[in-house]
């Protein structure tokens, strides 16, 4: 895979990953565009191509092997029969799992981009680069069950298709909203329906808070893990959420459904922390068995530190 | 301390600002803030509500215990601030000890009732405000104790002398306290209370604890003995009896003394001018302008003069007085009070009288041995003055003092009676027992041992003869011109007295304590004395004089002074003075007891009318030689009395002793009652419940500084606690 070497392009043009920057523009689809050319110019400037094949190590010929491996280089130099061995280029195929409940509509005081939004372009931008090297990339969004499904292509209208799906998704949120309808999550019923339908493994990305039960969340990751899925869980929170900075007596008003909380933080935050702490390191536990990658994103974090830090890290754990 | 206003309550705690417990009220200031937060709430959506809900859950107890230990430490930093500005004392040393029930006590009041106590402001006048202060501890205190109620004055009087248990006896006695115009005798009182004390004790079979209260305002001249630092009446009184000081005064009161009134003389002739002099002083801080001071004869102003006056000063303001109509006369200097009333808050020392007489003219007897023998005496009363208010005098012989009206003559002037006899000896004294003045002369005529022989048991020369000096030329000694006598000698060396020639004279022996010498002779006796005996004065020049050196005479010559020219000033003092002195006893000190004689050998009716026009029956007394005389007590007030006797009125005036200076700070009573370098002592005296209590002061201060101190230590507490709490987000 390349995308190591795109996470040195996206540090290059920065300017065009800033959360603030991006919360400006409305609506997704530019908003997504602009990210994305921001990916393409800083590859533009790159002097490094992409390569299809990957040169991996040489092995001693043995009878049977194609001779057309053979590096007759060394050959020339060494006079032994040495194989020139590439790694495997077989299509990747990528499906985004993005949590749509009312819970990720959540936008924090120091956060520009609510936690749908920031997922929403970390999705498109992921799909982008995995479109653009000719691996497939496709889309499910979910709350109670799954809410819209886009099967992964590699076609370079892929994205525009991820463009169009949330802002379908936007529409029926706020047709939720007006009807007062409760968007509630159901990771577990999601992800079963996923893997009855989808036989081939895939990357999956599952994009969420992950706020249910610990129990749903163990046993989602399962049920991919034991379809032969690999799975990345992109943990994603607001800062809010995070570090709890509340001063005065506040009413906490209960999304999906949940009644409201009155309470003074202050008191609190000490123990908020560390059981938000604690949270995120149970998820981690859950991951490492399930054999997933987990990464928490900040939502107030900027884009251009947030992608190449789960391309980078995505690179080793596919190594190891 | 401007003022000590103490409250003290039953169980022995009291406040020394008992205004400043308003503070206790910010003590609900957390409680307050504490709601109002709670309504000032946000509202946000809450994605991680399930989290936040199992944090509350497990943390709840925390969180309660946190904060309800927050709004303790915060409440008691309020409450305790508030404590400690109100400055607490320990009333008793035995509530200190935490003893569950207090046994029955023996509450002795003592009200100073000097007339300082009439400083009027605001709340009353202090004696009221010592009053109701003294009601609230009878009210307070617990039905098993009893009471004695004193008025601190002069002298000291026992209202409830022997132990009482019916408050509303005691109350009742309270209402009834008046404010005489007189200062109170402090160690005389204290020594009272010390031995009254004594009594009680002695009779009571039931042993109480007795906790004297002084209700007093300090004034410091009044209490400076008392007070004075390691030697004063108070420390050891305190040491014997648990005292309770409750001062009403302040260091600085404001108030205008009307200081003193002064006549050149209070005795002239009509038509005569009186000169008088007034000296105001201001008590307080600041300066006044144009301050009125009226002067009055006889109620009627004659003068009204505006002065400046200084803080801390005396200011003196002078008039003169003409007085034309014979009788006595009542001068007045007072100072207008409607205008004052801000800066005079005491009316009492804003005015003072002074009684003098005005006479037609001088009676004087003149008792001659011989013809013409007393000429040039009466020469020298006579001389200077004009037709009109020269003395009316008669000159008689020895012998015709038996038959003659004494008490028509203001004077008698004998010169070296040689033809005197024990008779005759009595007649003079009685004169000068009843009111009479007696100049006597005593040359080489006079028969000593007559003399000596009659005035043995009742003395009215103030000395016996002894023998003639030797001859010779005797210098005058003036005594440092301390005698009115001598005072116009003062500063004219050359005026004639020191050069006065006298070559004999009588030498005296066993000389009275109250026998006055006004001139004396260098390395000998003295040469003119004066003796108060009854209510008149004798003279005596022991070197009669002699107009001459007749030498057809077998007298020896002893003297010139007739001749000399200090001689007609000489006598002429010597009669001012008598007058003067005669005056004197119209005009008396608040407290001091007026007296006078009845001319009559049977007591008669002697009416007094006092200043506030009630009139009262005055006591006769018969003397040791059968006379009678009359006695008023009642002069507790200041003003004019007037004593009515067979037809005719007196006037007498009575002032108050003026009093410039504020009360005894705190620091002065602290020191007093405990001085520093026994307060070691004191403090572990105080241990025991029958020892000296600690003045509030000394625990209020202590009390104070642990109070601030451990709002301090709760202020800090508080901060850390906060911040460990997580309620310093940061």
């Amino acid at each position: 895979m390349h995308l190591f070497r795109v996470a040195r392009i996206v540090n290059r043009s920065q300017k065009y990953f800033d959360p603030e920057t991006l919360a400006a523009i409305q609506p997704l689809s530019l908003r997504a565009r602009t990210l994305v050319e921001g990916l393409v110019a800083g590859m533009h400037r790159s002097p490094q191509r992409g390569s299809s094949a990957e040169f991996a190590q040489h092995r001693e010929y043995v009878p049977g092997d194609d001779i057309r491996q053979v590096d007759w280089k060394v050959f020339a130099r060494s006079d032994r029969y040495y194989l020139k061995q590439y790694e495997d280029e077989t299509n990747l195929s990528c499906y985004f799992f993005v949590d749509q409940s009312e819970s990720m509509d959540f936008r924090g005081s120091q956060s520009p981009l609510s936690k749908l939004e920031y997922v929403q372009l970390v999705s498109c931008a992921l799909a982008y680069l995995i479109t653009s090297q000719q691996d497939q990339a496709g889309l499910v969004t979910y709350s109670k069950s799954i809410d819209a499904w886009l099967p992964a292509s590699s076609s370079i209208s892929q994205f525009d298709d991820f463009v169009h799906l949330f802002d379908q998704g936007a529409i029926t949120r706020e047709g939720s909203a007006r009807t007062k309808i409760t968007r509630t999550t159901d990771l577990p019923a999601a992800v079963h329906d996923f893997v009855t339908r989808l036989k081939k493994p895939a990357l999956v990305v599952i994009c969420s808070d992950m706020l249910g039960e610990l129990v749903d969340s163990q046993r989602a990751l399962s049920l991919l893990a034991h379809a032969g899925h690999d799975v990345v869980l992109l943990h994603t929170l607001d800062n809010d959420e995070m570090h709890f900075p509340f001063d005065q007596a506040t009413q906490f008003e209960g999304l999906e459904g949940l009644p409201d909380l009155t309470t003074d933080p202050r008191p609190i935050a000490m123990a908020y922390r560390r059981a938000m702490q604690q949270f995120q390191q149970d998820l981690q536990v859950i991951c490492r068995q399930q054999n997933a990658d987990y990464f928490l994103l900040n939502t107030a974090d900027s884009l251009a530190r947030e992608l190449p830090r789960i391309l980078a890290n995505r690179r080793r754990s596919t190594r190891n | 301390m401007s003022q000590l206003n103490l409250l003290e309550l039953p169980l022995g705690v009291g406040f020394a600002s008992t205004w400043m417990l308003g503070w206790l009220a910010a003590a609900i200031i957390p409680l307050a803030i504490h709601l109002l937060l709670k309504r000032q709430k946000v509202r946000i959506p809450w994605a991680a509500i399930e989290l936040l809900r199992k944090v509350i859950h497990q943390e709840s107890r925390r969180v309660r215990f946190e904060q309800w230990l927050l709004l303790f430490i915060r409440t008691s930093i309020l409450v305790l601030f508030g404590l400690a500005v109100a400055r607490p004392y320990w009333g008793s040393p035995e509530s200190k000890s935490g003893r569950p029930k207090e046994p029955a006590k023996l509450w002795v009041l003592v009200i100073d009732t000097s007339y300082t106590m009439g400083y009027e402001s605001q709340d009353g006048t202090r004696l009221q405000r010592a009053v109701e202060r003294a009601s609230e501890l009878v009210r307070d205190a617990s039905e098993e104790d009893s009471f004695l109620l004193l008025t601190l004055s002069n002298p000291t009087k026992a209202l409830i002398s022997k132990p009482v248990q019916s408050k509303e006896r005691v109350l009742a006695e309270l209402r009834g306290i008046e404010l005489p115009e007189i200062i109170s005798n402090i160690p005389e009182g204290l020594g009272y209370v010390d031995s009254l004390l004594q009594r009680v004790k002695q009779s009571q079979p039931r042993k109480r604890q007795a906790r004297v209260v002084i209700l007093s305002d300090f004034v410091q001249s009044n209490w400076k003995e008392t007070l004075g630092k390691n030697k004063g009446s108070i420390t050891a009184f305190t040491a014997r009896h648990s005292t309770v000081l409750i001062s009403f005064g302040v260091p600085n009161p404001k108030n205008i003394v009307v200081e003193s009134l002064t006549c050149d003389r209070n005795s002239c002739i009509a038509g005569e001018q009186i000169n008088v002099s007034a000296s105001i002083f201001l008590v307080g801080n600041s300066q006044l302008s144009a301050v009125s001071v009226q002067i009055s004869l006889d109620d009627e102003q004659v003068a009204l003069e505006p002065i400046d006056l200084t803080p801390g000063q005396s200011a003196q303001v002078q008039f003169t007085v003409p007085i034309d109509k014979v009788g006595t006369h009542v001068i007045r200097a007072s100072i207008p009070r409607d205008p004052l009333a801000s800066v005079d808050q005491l009316s009492a020392d804003s005015s003072r009288s002074m009684v003098v007489e005005c006479r037609e003219r001088q009676r004087i007897l003149f008792v001659e041995s011989e013809v013409n023998d007393s000429r040039m005496l009466q020469l020298s009363l006579t001389s200077g003055k004009p037709p009109s208010q020269r003395d009316s005098y008669r000159v008689i012989q020895t012998i015709e003092l038996l038959s003659s009206d004494l008490d028509q003559w203001e004077l008698i002037v004998a010169n070296d009676l040689r033809f005197i006899d024990a008779p005759l000896l009595n007649r003079l004294r009685s004169y000068v027992q009843e009111g009479g003045n007696l100049i006597l002369g005593l040359g080489p005529s006079t028969p000593a041992s007559v003399w000596n022989d009659g005035i043995q048991t009742q003395n009215f020369l103030g000395f016996q003869l002894d023998v003639p000096s030797e001859e010779q030329a005797w210098a005058i000694d003036p005594l440092d011109y301390e005698s009115p006598l001598t005072q116009p000698f003062r500063g004219y060396p050359d005026a004639g007295l020191l050069t006065t020639p006298v070559f004999k004279h009588w030498l005296i022996q066993q000389p009275d304590n109250r026998l006055i010498q006004d001139v004396g002779l260098v390395d000998s006796g003295p040469l003119i004395t004066r003796f108060q005996y009854g209510r008149g004065w004798t003279a005596c020049l022991l070197s009669a004089p002699q107009a001459t050196n007749d030498l057809s005479q077998e007298q020896p010559t002893w003297n010139a002074i007739a001749t000399w020219p200090s001689f007609v000033p000489l006598m002429q003092t010597i009669e001012q003075s008598f007058f003067e002195s005669n005056m004197q006893r119209y005009n008396a000190d608040c407290g001091s007891i007026l007296e006078g004689a009845i001319r009559s050998n049977t007591p008669t009716d002697v009416e007094a009318i006092l200043p506030n026009g009630q009139s009262v029956q005055l006591r006769t007394e018969q003397q040791s030689d059968g006379s009678f005389g009359w006695y008023l007590y009642q002069t507790q007030n200041a003003g004019v009395y007037r004593v009515q006797q067979g037809g005719a009125s007196h006037a007498y005036s009575v002032n108050l002793i003026p009093v410039t200076e504020g009360s005894a700070s705190w620091t002065d009573l602290a020191d007093a009652v405990v001085p520093s370098d026994n307060a070691k002592e004191a403090q572990e005296s105080q241990a025991s419940a029958t020892t000296t209590q600690l003045p509030p002061k000394e625990i209020t201060s202590l009390t104070v500084q642990t109070l601030l101190a451990t709002v301090f230590v709760l202020l800090l507490a508080e901060s850390l606690l906060a911040w460990g709490f997580g309620r310093r987000v940061g």
